[in-house]
């Protein structure tokens, strides 16, 4: 029974008309990330309380600040892409591909001529600043650059990527709004299938930033935690000895699919993306602003035609900085009010790390999963209660509860939010 | 260096960055009247540990407010080996 639609309580009576329309489900999905490669391997390291945050040893680090990172684990390029392939295509494309063929594998997409049909929307923020390092380089070291530069680096080249590889003749498109790019795709992809322009989206997002310029640059930021000696247990969201976030590459693939073609393909239906709200804070480049979020949490709550009640569970931002999970804290409070403290509140960069462009894909996953077997993954490394975040951090173990709907947030520099509402299959 | 030396150069960083009078700029002169935001306050960190070969924590960022406080962090720290 969806207990959404039948509670009166839960559902919005200001429901815009422009936006009826027939619903948006979820039917792949896939994940390249620090926890594993593979929806499944990624799920289980998360209930576990996981963490994927290590030393970083592909390059040097030795003297630096930060010294920590996420890389993705069980990604073996060599075993997934041909050599050509692989050396056609950036670190975030690859990636991009491995995660977009597990998603497409789930939908059953694959063999299937419907995925011609199909649209690639992907967020990316850092991965063509990562791509391109090499070839600057080796220009200031010979004053040669390959023409490969081009095609590698520019911003849409992991949507090209995923295009090329699996026939996907729709919509090709790349969305940068730095760590809300990816949730923002999806909140794109839904719309686009909302109007009707399109049936099959693939979307979600893929990053890359692990690199000694882009780390370096991060770090002079000061938003990124220094505890490396003891890097299983940084990034400590909303905790009251938090001291930053951790860098991880990744990338999340979801598959999204108007509800007729899902069901007229006979596929399983995974979840529902139920809405989708945005705004811009117009304030800082750094700095987050409490009115903004509660706008984008409040249009994704009215896009989905529910109301603060409807929500179960919160995939937080919960970045691990002082200021984001004050901030964060604060705009939820100001949402859900006197029902805040029973809302069971995630963040994942603790075991996951930040994955920037890619982690409101990976995020949402997350929250699919939740929506599917009414668990709540735990917020790894939560240790201290600071009365600026008095929430039910869901620290401890994975815990069994019904969810029925999730709220997804991503919080981006540069002001961009976007928040996605996501609900269980029905 | 001399005090005056590294008052002068660490007041050129800020004229530099913030596009500010040199008469503006006083060891009382507080770092928001000049316009002064989070990423300005960090930026200028960078360029200082660089121009002064000195290491300034996140902490000791956060602690600035003046240009009298930026004097007094890096005269604690000129002289002392990075």
């Amino acid at each position: 029974m969806d207990v959404r639609r039948c509670d009166p309580a839960l559902v919005s009576s200001e429901v815009p008309t422009s936006l009826a329309a027939e619903s948006v489900v979820i039917t792949g999905m896939g994940v390249v990330s620090a926890l594993g490669t593979g929806v499944e391997t990624f799920w289980r390291g998360l209930c576990a309380g996981e963490t994927g945050v290590c030393g970083i040893t592909a390059f040097d680090v030795s003297g630096r600040r930060i010294q920590i990172g996420a890389p993705p684990v069980g990604f073996d390029v060599e075993a997934r892409l041909s050599p050509r392939e692989a050396q056609r295509m950036s670190y975030a494309s690859q990636m991009a591909v491995v995660a977009a063929e597990e998603a497409l594998g789930q939908a059953q997409l694959l063999e299937s001529d419907e995925r011609s049909r199909a649209g690639v929307i992907l967020g990316s923020a850092m991965s063509s600043a990562a791509a391109s390092e090499p070839f600057y380089k080796r220009y200031y070291d010979t004053g040669r650059v390959s023409p490969a530069v081009i095609p590698m680096c520019m911003i849409n080249a992991p949507a090209s990527s995923v295009s090329i590889r699996f026939g996907l003749r729709g919509q090709l498109l790349t969305i940068d709004a730095a760590c809300a790019s990816s949730a923002h795709a999806v909140g794109l992809a839904w719309q686009l299938i909302r109007s009707g322009l399109q049936s099959i989206v693939v979307t979600g997002g893929s990053d890359a930033t692990l690199n000694p310029v882009l780390l370096e640059g991060w770090s002079a930021l000061r938003v990124l935690s220094e505890c490396n000696d003891d890097p299983e247990h940084a990034c400590k969201p909303f905790s009251r000895n938090r001291d930053g976030f951790v860098l991880g590459d990744g990338a999340g693939v979801i598959v999204l699919e108007s509800e007729s073609s899902a069901r007229a393909r006979g596929v399983p239906i995974l979840a529902e993306v139920l809405g989708y709200g945005f705004s811009s804070d117009a304030h800082s480049l750094t700095a987050p602003s409490e009115s903004g979020q509660v706008e984008a949490i409040e249009r994704a709550l009215a896009n989905a035609g529910l109301t603060p009640e409807a929500i179960d569970h919160i995939n937080a931002h919960g970045t691990g900085t002082p200021l984001n999970d004050r901030v964060e804290s604060s705009t939820i409070r100001k949402v859900f009010g006197s029902r805040t403290a029973s809302i069971p509140v995630t963040s994942i960069k603790g075991a996951v790390g930040h994955l920037l462009g890619a982690a409101g894909a990976v995020e949402a996953i997350a929250s699919v999963k939740a929506a599917m077997h009414d668990s709540v993954p735990p917020t790894r490394n939560y240790e201290e209660l600071d009365p600026e975040c008095d929430l039910d951090c869901a620290d401890g173990k994975a815990r069994a509860v019904p969810v029925h709907t999730v709220l997804s947030n991503s919080f981006a520099f540069g002001g961009s939010n976007a928040c996605l509402v996501i609900g269980k299959a029905r | 260096m001399t005090e005056m030396e590294l008052v002068e150069q660490a007041r050129a960083v800020l004229i530099r960055r913030l596009k500010v009078d040199p008469d503006e700029v006083t060891p009382e002169t507080n770092m928001e009247d000049l316009g002064a935001d989070s990423l300005d306050l960090l930026t200028m960190a960078s360029e200082f540990e660089q121009v002064f070969s000195v290491a300034i924590s996140t902490k000791e960022i956060q602690q600035i407010r003046t240009f009298g406080d930026i004097i007094r962090q890096l005269s604690a720290k000129v002289g002392s080996p990075v």
